[in-house]
């Protein structure tokens, strides 16, 4: 496997676990407090209309000329991934609690009850987060497909990673609070913004020096960048922030 | 209903925070324009992409 390919793999891996990983806590709390059937036909609901979904934008994707794929795509990977990268900056700094996949599954553990025979509210929970989950993954794969002609190995990859996010959960059958989450989002959040910008200054028509070698300097710049904030929010501007927001909230 | 979709269609693009995003696209909508005039613009979209990111990471912590 060439460098390249390796880059793709990770990527997709990485980004499709942490999406995985939203989707399973959410099944697995209506699954354990509503019923494991309502859940899991949510699930299979939610999985025909990705294929249905994913299926029909394929080939209107493949028709498209490449570097509106690029531009459109490159686009949309920066846009999800300055949000994941934003939120995980402000986590390392401090000033947003990490996120708390424990604290999600008791969330939604309140929520549940006795279930009827059929429970609506399992079945569409399942559905709505598995289908948005889904989608998610979907898109960075036909994404990085598109881009790399890789279609087999990044819809193998982001299969690894929801075959792995199962199995994990089905084997401790408990939130999923010990993946350090904010580090794979970090992760992800500079892979997507590199990679979405790379892709979107190609597809405007842009040459980069090095070729696709820039992302070997695109990464660690993202990465430095983002480390550089949190740092520097954390220290100084952080506490004044956090001062300024302390003051703002008192009556 | 079709303002209820845009609207969640808007959030799952650009999440809470539209002018960092905001900021990204009009980077890349440059390199475009950039192009078409003629030159090489590489480093817009990745010095637009890390403004954006200080911007609404330094706009969120304000909140």
């Amino acid at each position: 496997m060439s460098g390249p390919e390796v880059g793709v793999a990770i990527s997709v891996f990485l980004a499709s676990a942490v999406e995985a990983v939203e989707a399973v806590t959410i099944v697995l709390a209506m699954g354990l407090t509503r019923g494991w059937r309502p859940a899991l036909t949510g699930v299979g609901a939610a999985l025909l209309v990705l294929a249905a979904v994913v299926g029909g934008l394929g080939p209107a994707l493949s028709a498209l000329p490449i570097g509106v794929i690029r531009g459109v795509v490159g686009s949309l990977l920066l846009l999800f991934g300055l949000q994941w990268l934003r939120k995980a900056v402000l986590r390392y700094a401090g000033l947003k609690p990490l996120r708390d996949e424990e604290e999600e599954f008791r969330k939604l553990q309140r929520l549940g009850g006795a279930g009827g025979p059929f429970d609506r509210l399992a079945f569409t929970v399942s559905f709505k987060g598995v289908l948005l989950e889904g989608l998610e993954v979907a898109l960075i794969v036909v994404a990085f497909a598109a881009n790399q002609h890789h279609l087999g190995l990044a819809t193998a990859a982001a299969g690894a990673a929801v075959v792995a996010v199962c199995a994990a959960a089905f084997a401790v059958r408990a939130p999923l609070a010990r993946v350090p989450e904010n580090w794979l989002k970090f992760g992800v959040g500079v892979m997507l913004c590199a990679f979405g910008s790379f892709w979107s200054a190609e597809g405007a028509g842009a040459s980069w020096p090095g070729g696709d070698g820039a992302l070997l300097y695109l990464i660690p710049i993202f990465a430095l960048f983002s480390l550089a904030l949190g740092g520097r929010l954390k220290g100084g501007a952080g506490g004044r922030l956090q001062g300024l927001a302390t003051e703002r909230g008192r009556p | 209903m079709i303002r209820r979709f845009f609207s969640a269609a808007m959030g799952f693009l650009v999440g809470d925070e539209p002018l960092g995003a905001a900021v990204a696209v009009a980077a890349v909508l440059l390199a475009v324009l950039a192009v078409h005039l003629g030159a090489n613009p590489w480093p817009v979209v990745p010095v637009g992409a890390l403004l954006a990111l200080g911007f609404s990471v330094v706009r969120t912590a304000r909140r």
